[in-house]
């Protein structure tokens, strides 16, 4: 019990934030009508539109901060490898959000 | 007729204008987290050389300037500076027109940035008064160019749920007014420029809804609605036309991008749909025409044996103008079929062949001979390429 207490007042940071982001990845391209099935899925920003890359960015901006982290800004990052036709695996690209979330500060 | 001009464009001042969509590409991209409020710029290059981590800076949207401390970090590959300001206004900010926001370096270049997150603002132009241009074979002596331009956009908020997107939460108004013409000397000559313009549109939020498919995604998604109106008229003549559109976009997630061949799944955006309708009137030199105008186009994507990339389109027009030439049928069909190429799979696709034509029978037969092509030299071994 008293194991389990503790792990809950201090969960690993980055496995919680590897979660976070995953599910929150998941709910973005959801968002935008793309169905992710595993890590390994290729994801096509090419095909991307703008305002596709503007509501993935805002849809995962809004759902981290719900489970109480915090990104950049992401829609300029996501709209500049539409342009530059960046395939990213769904694995590297949780990875890589992970890499900028932080702890939401109160 | 000055007086005319006047009083013509007292009245038309108090209707606002319209902003043409945002091409950033090549540019700094500037945006607003959706719930934190703060900024970024992406750069689709290398940091401009001015910038410089911790660097205080002013970042100038229309006529509002904030403070703001730089951050460079690197997000998805993607250099980009995170700014630390006060709380972005967005309300409608005066002066703001599409081109309006820079980041200005103690010392060095402005950077110029383009806005990627739909900012409010209210444009004014002129009226400012030029002696007219004489290339246009007239007689230029005395003749006077007037130019005036008055806009708004404004996102407005209709549903006020924090768990959505800001785009299903918004709905988006544009309208404008733009006057360019001359006083021209002769009624006789047309030489001259006359273009004034009143346009307005209003855009639904996006909605995502429908029975859930068995992928567990809505039937539709990011559906969006829109009126798009616009009427011209030349100020010395009875010449004058008038477009009213109702457009309807979106997404049908039911198809996803498909893999055939393929040992990987490739994904991105599924089957997207464009319809729009309206009507076309046109009077010139008292000739009357006009009619209705409507097109559908579907888009697709899917991926052939791990490294094609094919991008449908599929488009139906309608042109039910009065006046269309003998040689303009009333529909129109277009089919085009894109092959890109990639090397590995994660590099750049590159097109690598087009097929278009105006039924859908030839075009799939050259893509299925492309890749019968496509198919026989791998079965021989040949490495996959152009």
């Amino acid at each position: 019990m008293t194991a389990t207490m503790l792990t809950f007042a201090s969960p690993p940071q980055s496995d919680s934030a590897g979660k976070v982001a995953e599910a929150c990845s998941k709910k973005g391209f959801a968002t935008i009508g793309i169905n992710i099935q595993g890590p390994d899925d290729v994801i096509d920003f090419g095909r991307f539109d703008t305002q596709s890359c503007i509501d993935l960015a805002n849809a995962i901006e809004i759902c981290v901060d719900s489970k109480g982290f915090e990104v950049p800004s992401l829609a300029g990052a996501f709209d500049v490898m539409r342009e530059k036709g960046i395939q990213i695996t769904f694995a590297n690209f949780v990875k890589a959000l992970t890499s900028v979330m932080k702890p939401k500060v109160p | 007729m000055k007086r005319r001009w006047l009083v013509l464009i007292l009245l038309l001042a108090a209707i606002p204008f319209t902003v043409e969509a945002q091409d950033c590409s090549g540019k700094p991209r500037f945006s607003i987290n959706a719930v934190t409020g703060k900024s970024a710029v992406a750069f689709p290059g290398d940091v401009p050389a001015s910038l410089h981590e911790g660097d205080k800076m002013t970042l100038a949207i229309g006529g509002q300037t904030y403070p703001a401390t730089v951050h460079l970090t690197e997000v998805f590959g993607v250099k980009i500076a995170e700014l630390t300001t006060d709380p972005i206004n967005n309300g409608v900010s005066s002066g703001f027109s599409s081109g309006d926001i820079t980041l200005k370096p103690a010392s060095g270049n402005v950077i110029e940035l383009c806005p990627l997150t739909p900012l409010n603002y209210s444009m004014h132009a002129g009226p400012t008064i030029t002696p007219a241009n004489d290339n246009a074979a007239g007689d230029p002596t005395g003749v006077m160019r007037f130019q005036y331009q008055k806009g708004l956009v404004r996102s407005i908020e209709v549903n006020h749920d924090p768990t959505l997107i800001p785009a299903m939460r918004n709905v988006r108004e544009e309208l404008s007014i733009s006057i360019d013409t001359t006083d021209r000397q002769t009624t006789t000559d047309k030489k001259f420029v006359d273009d004034n313009r009143i346009a307005g549109a209003i855009h639904s939020p996006e909605y995502t809804f429908g029975p859930a498919m068995t992928n567990g995604l809505p039937f539709f998604n990011r559906v969006r609605a829109g009126i798009e109106g616009q009427i011209a008229r030349a100020m010395h003549s009875e010449n004058r036309n008038r477009d009213f559109t109702i457009v309807v976009d979106g997404w049908l997630p039911f198809l996803q991008s498909i893999n055939l061949l393929s040992a990987g799944r490739t994904v991105t955006l599924p089957l997207a749909f464009h319809l729009s309708a309206g009507h076309r009137h046109q009077d010139v030199d008292g000739n009357e025409s006009g009619g209705r105008v409507a097109d559908a186009s579907l888009i697709y994507h899917f991926y052939v044996f791990d490294h094609y990339a094919v991008d449908l389109t599929a488009k139906t027009l309608l042109n039910d103008v009065s006046d269309r030439p003998a040689s303009t049928p009333r529909t129109q069909h277009s089919y085009k079929a894109q092959v890109s190429y990639k090397q590995d799979a994660l590099s750049k696709f590159s097109v690598v062949a087009s097929f278009e034509n105006g039924h859908s029978g030839p075009v799939f037969t050259k893509l299925k001979q492309f890749f019968l092509g496509v198919g026989a030299q791998q079965l021989l071994g040949i490495p996959a390429g152009k």
